[in-house]
């Protein structure tokens, strides 16, 4: 017998002993199997980073919820939180491509760049909040994450709040935080948008439905004076 | 020599935070610190948008292509700012007091009373602060209604009064149309 053989023999495979042809397509086998092996935990690390990733919310989102319950001082159950990131956005653009959508649709859907939601109710019943208490809160836990509020609104049981970033890095990669709460139900949404095709949208749309003051005025016989004064130093 | 450039990085951060908070402490001429709202306990309807020199410029470089005058009008402002506090038992007084305070201290700080609007139950005054004879650095807008709500409106930067009414005209926004008209009637305008 040949030293091959015994090598061979020694390895612990004869076939190969018996076959030495055989040598150079069987040593591909392990690096073909290593590679298959890895391509699979990849595939499913990124399944599960994106199935966990659906069930958090942002960091932003987060500070704004927490600092709302905890100055709200009751108790809340959760509805749903829930995350889209940009693999669950392109494969829904993928999907929706096949399907008639109005215009303004699509838009939307091609700006933004990733949500998450998250709804909350309250356990018992309904409450009449202090806003200006939450507001405050609120308003604390977003300038330490670097977001100021541009936007309040209140009516009644009514809060809307809306917090965007101090920096603003890119039009494309825009981050805006909303709050909306009434007296049963809290939602709060965090997303990342391509402003340009929102703001073409809202140009098209423009339509200001803002109280005209200055011609209920004139159509009652209102005096308006263009008057001037004396600067005084 | 090895010591100074230790210091350096100490020294940079010391005048950058040197000159942020000279910044802070030095607002924009046309700036009006209206003081702070809250909501209404009683439910009243609270409306408070400020809207910064970042988001401003932002949404100019936006619209320049399609709307180069907004894009414009836009592209000199450092800061708008609404306030629409609604009227009830519990603040009227103290909101009245406080617009009636406001207007009293813009008299007194040289800004000009450009429109005086008085009806039965409303109370208009648009200021103006103008720089020489060249230069509008804001603009103050206090609306009284009755026992409704009171309204401010503060917008902050160069302004150029004949962009407003355009912009106005294009995008349909009464008020902005009216003022700038105002505006423009008053002479308020660049020479």
């Amino acid at each position: 017998m040949t030293a091959p053989f015994h090598a061979a023999c020694r390895r612990g495979d004869p076939f190969q002993a018996m076959n030495p042809s055989e040598t150079p397509r069987r040593s591909s086998r392990p690096h073909k199997r290593l590679l298959s092996k890895l391509g699979t935990a990849l595939v499913l690390a990124l399944l599960s980073i994106g199935l966990t990733g659906c069930w958090k919310m942002s960091s932003e989102a987060e500070a704004l919820r927490d600092s709302l319950m905890k100055s709200a001082a009751v108790e809340w159950d959760r509805e749903i939180e829930i995350g889209v990131g940009a693999l669950t956005l392109n494969l829904a653009r993928a999907g929706l491509a096949f399907v008639d959508l109005d215009l303004d649709a699509r838009a939307a859907l091609n700006a933004i760049r990733g949500a998450h939601v998250g709804i909350y109710r309250l356990h018992h019943g309904r409450k009449n909040f202090d806003h200006a208490t939450l507001l405050s809160a609120a308003d604390d836990a977003m300038a330490v994450r670097g977001c100021d509020r541009a936007v309040a609104v209140v009516n009644q049981r009514e809060l809307v709040a809306v917090y965007v970033p101090r920096q603003i890095r890119s039009t494309r990669n825009f981050k805006v935080c909303l709050v909306v709460l009434d007296g049963r139900k809290m939602v709060i949404v965090s997303a990342r948008n391509n402003l340009e095709p929102l703001l073409d949208m809202a140009l098209r749309h423009s339509n200001w439905l803002g109280k005209d003051l200055f011609a209920d005025m004139a159509m009652s016989g209102t005096r308006i004076e263009a008057s001037s004064s004396t600067a005084r130093r | 020599m090895k010591n100074s450039i230790r210091y350096m990085p100490a020294l940079a951060i010391i005048c950058a935070a040197i000159s942020l908070n000279v910044y802070a402490e030095n607002p924009a001429p046309g700036y009006v610190d209206f003081g702070k709202f809250s909501p209404s306990a009683s439910g009243g309807e609270f409306v408070e948008v400020n809207v910064k020199s970042n988001l401003i410029a932002m949404v100019a470089r936006l619209t320049k292509k399609e709307e180069p005058e907004v894009a414009e009008l836009l592209s000199g402002l450092q800061l708008i700012r609404v306030n629409v506090i609604g009227l009830t038992e519990e603040n009227r007084a103290e909101i009245q007091e406080r617009v009636k305070t406001i207007r009293g201290e813009l008299d007194a700080q040289g800004w000009e009373s450009i429109v005086t609007a008085q009806q039965k139950n409303e109370d208009v005054r648009i200021y103006l602060k103008i720089r020489g004879d060249e230069a509008v650095q804001g603009l103050v807008v206090t609306v009284l209604e009755g026992n409704k709500q009171a309204v401010l409106v503060n917008i902050v930067g160069d302004i150029k009064p004949e962009k407003l009414a355009e912009v106005g005209e294009q995008l349909n926004i009464d008020p902005l149309k009216k003022i700038g008209r105002g505006l423009k009637k008053h002479g308020a305008a660049p020479k």
